[in-house]
């Protein structure tokens, strides 16, 4: 694998999602080095606008056609939108992990669920671990 | 502990995403499954399959002998061509599928799938006993010494003008042009000794396989990725097969659903009528006109659907479970297409739907099920030609 990206204005899980700020709300994806270890994604489920999701809860699925991975929350809130361009291109977060390849925005429960995450430095150091 | 090819080094130089296969660490994609696709449908790709056996046979008998394991009719295998043939037990059921290549009068080469390879050694040399008494060597073992080679596969259009930069001479290069489907000759390429055949298991017609000492395929890998051809791995070339229609064993040839030749329409490499009695020739015969199952191609409707695998269902129009998937990969239009065992033939254009079984199974739906609970959508499907159009 090449060496993957980190943005450095979102935060981590262990599990490889990321959370940004967006004015008061947050968007969350999959890192770079998800979407390399899975490979060219084909499919992807989504929540509906509405759903109430926990931190650590399942929120969705992305499958490679050689795996498939469950996608958890980093944090507590609402979806407030879902990325439905991911239905039928899912490789969009093959391309740009980190851009049209989002897959959800939330209405935090709690903002400060967001400083409980890995920094982008923390989360890089576990990627090199892992890489190395 | 798994087996490394000798080129598990150059795989992990160029960023090989690693996995286990048949007992080997293989690479399963360098930078995107879909790219190496389509730069072997479109350009040349490069794939180390120097997991696979060569087995080599030798001897006055040697004809004989594989005329007796091997479905095939190998007696009619001329010196310089290959054939495809399946190793049956006693059963009639298949052991393996093979390609064997007439290198010499009295010589064979045959290549065997990864996973099989010590079994079909085994069964081979208990075969080998009495009147055939063939010289069979492993050309993997380094008691083969400098008759040891690896299989090397370079497919796609432009495998072939890629490969005469390689070529010693203007003979060699005539050849290889002169060089028919299945053909097999002897050369040295980029100064290395190697076997090259127009076989392969791509469903592409420009297509070679080399083989070479395995001490200098890490060189010859080498000068072909310098020549322009791009790294393939496993996974790429599962989807070109699939797309291809080309079996893979484990899934449409034995497995879990005991697959043989005449389910997936491959019963003309069987050859019934040939001069030489084989292993399993009655009881295939037998259990072939009781079977009516039969595979399939199919491609899914829409994109964005979840992909399906070895034994999710196939539904007719009632919900009816009619078949089984055995296979399903991303084609070159980037469609999922797959293959299907159904109860009986269907033709092309006809229309079922696949459930891609998830690893967890949802809550089934029951009455005043809540919002946001989920439940398994059939996705539509119709059949296609059994092989890729070109």
């Amino acid at each position: 694998m090449s060496k993957s990206l980190v943005d450095a204005n979102a935060r981590y899980l262990k599990t490889h999602e990321w959370a940004r700020p967006a004015g008061e709300e947050f968007v969350i994806g999959i890192s770079d080095h998800a979407q390399q270890a899975m490979g060219d994604l084909v499919y992807v489920e989504l929540p509906r606008v509405g759903d109430k999701v926990a931190v650590g809860e399942r929120f969705g699925v992305v499958e490679s056609v050689k795996a498939a991975s469950d996608v958890y929350m980093p944090m507590a809130g609402e979806v407030v939108a879902v990325n439905t361009t991911l239905e039928t291109a899912p490789d969009g977060i093959n391309r740009e992990p980190y851009g049209e390849g989002w897959i959800i925005r939330i209405r935090p429960t709690l903002a400060a669920d967001f400083d409980a995450l890995l920094d982008a430095s923390t989360y890089q150091a576990l990627l090199d671990a892992e890489e190395a | 502990m798994l087996k490394q090819t000798a080129l598990h080094a150059a795989h992990k130089s160029l960023g090989g995403k690693m996995v286990p296969f048949g007992g080997w660490d293989m690479p399963v994609w360098y930078s995107s499954a879909r790219e190496e696709h389509l730069a072997v449908r479109t350009v040349v790709g490069l794939f180390d399959v120097s997991h696979m056996g060569v087995l080599d046979v030798r001897g006055p008998h040697a004809c004989a002998f594989l005329d007796h394991v091997a479905t095939n009719d190998v007696s009619r295998l001329a010196v310089g061509r290959s054939q495809y043939a399946y190793l049956l037990d006693d059963a009639g059921a298949v052991i393996d599928d093979i390609m064997i290549y007439r290198v010499a009068d009295e010589r064979y080469l045959v290549v065997v799938n990864a996973a099989n390879n010590d079994k079909d050694i085994e069964w081979l040399r208990a075969q080998n006993a009495g009147e055939f008494a063939c010289d069979l060597r492993d050309l993997r073992d380094p008691t083969a010494g400098a008759d040891m080679r690896v299989d090397l596969a370079l497919q796609g259009p432009a495998s072939q003008v890629l490969l005469e930069k390689l070529l010693p001479d203007a003979a060699a290069i005539a050849a290889l042009s002169a060089l028919p489907w299945a053909g097999i000759f002897e050369t040295t390429l980029a100064g290395h000794t190697a076997f090259v055949s127009r076989t392969g298991y791509t469903g592409e017609r420009i297509a070679y396989e080399l083989f070479v000492h395995p001490d200098e395929s890490v060189a010859l890998w080498h000068a072909l990725l310098d020549a322009g051809a791009r790294p393939c791995g496993l996974a790429a070339r599962d989807s070109l097969r699939t797309e291809a229609g080309l079996p893979l064993y484990g899934h449409e040839l034995a497995g879990p659903l005991a697959l043989a030749p005449f389910h997936i329409g491959f019963d003309n490499f069987v050859k019934q009528q040939k001069p030489a009695d084989f292993i399993g020739k009655a009881t295939y015969a037998a259990y072939a006109a009781a079977a009516k199952s039969r595979l399939v191609r199919f491609r899914m409707n829409e994109k964005g659907v979840r992909p399906s695998k070895l034994g999710d269902p196939v539904l007719d129009r009632r919900g009816r479970v009619v078949g089984t998937v055995t296979s399903c990969a991303q084609d070159t239009a980037g469609f999922l297409t797959g293959l299907a065992l159904l109860e009986s033939a269907a033709e092309p254009g006809t229309g079922f739907a696949v459930v891609a079984l998830p690893e967890r199974m949802p809550d089934l739906l029951k009455p005043f099920a809540p919002f946001g609970s989920r439940a398994l959508v059939p996705d539509a499907m119709t059949v296609v030609g059994r092989w890729r159009k070109e």
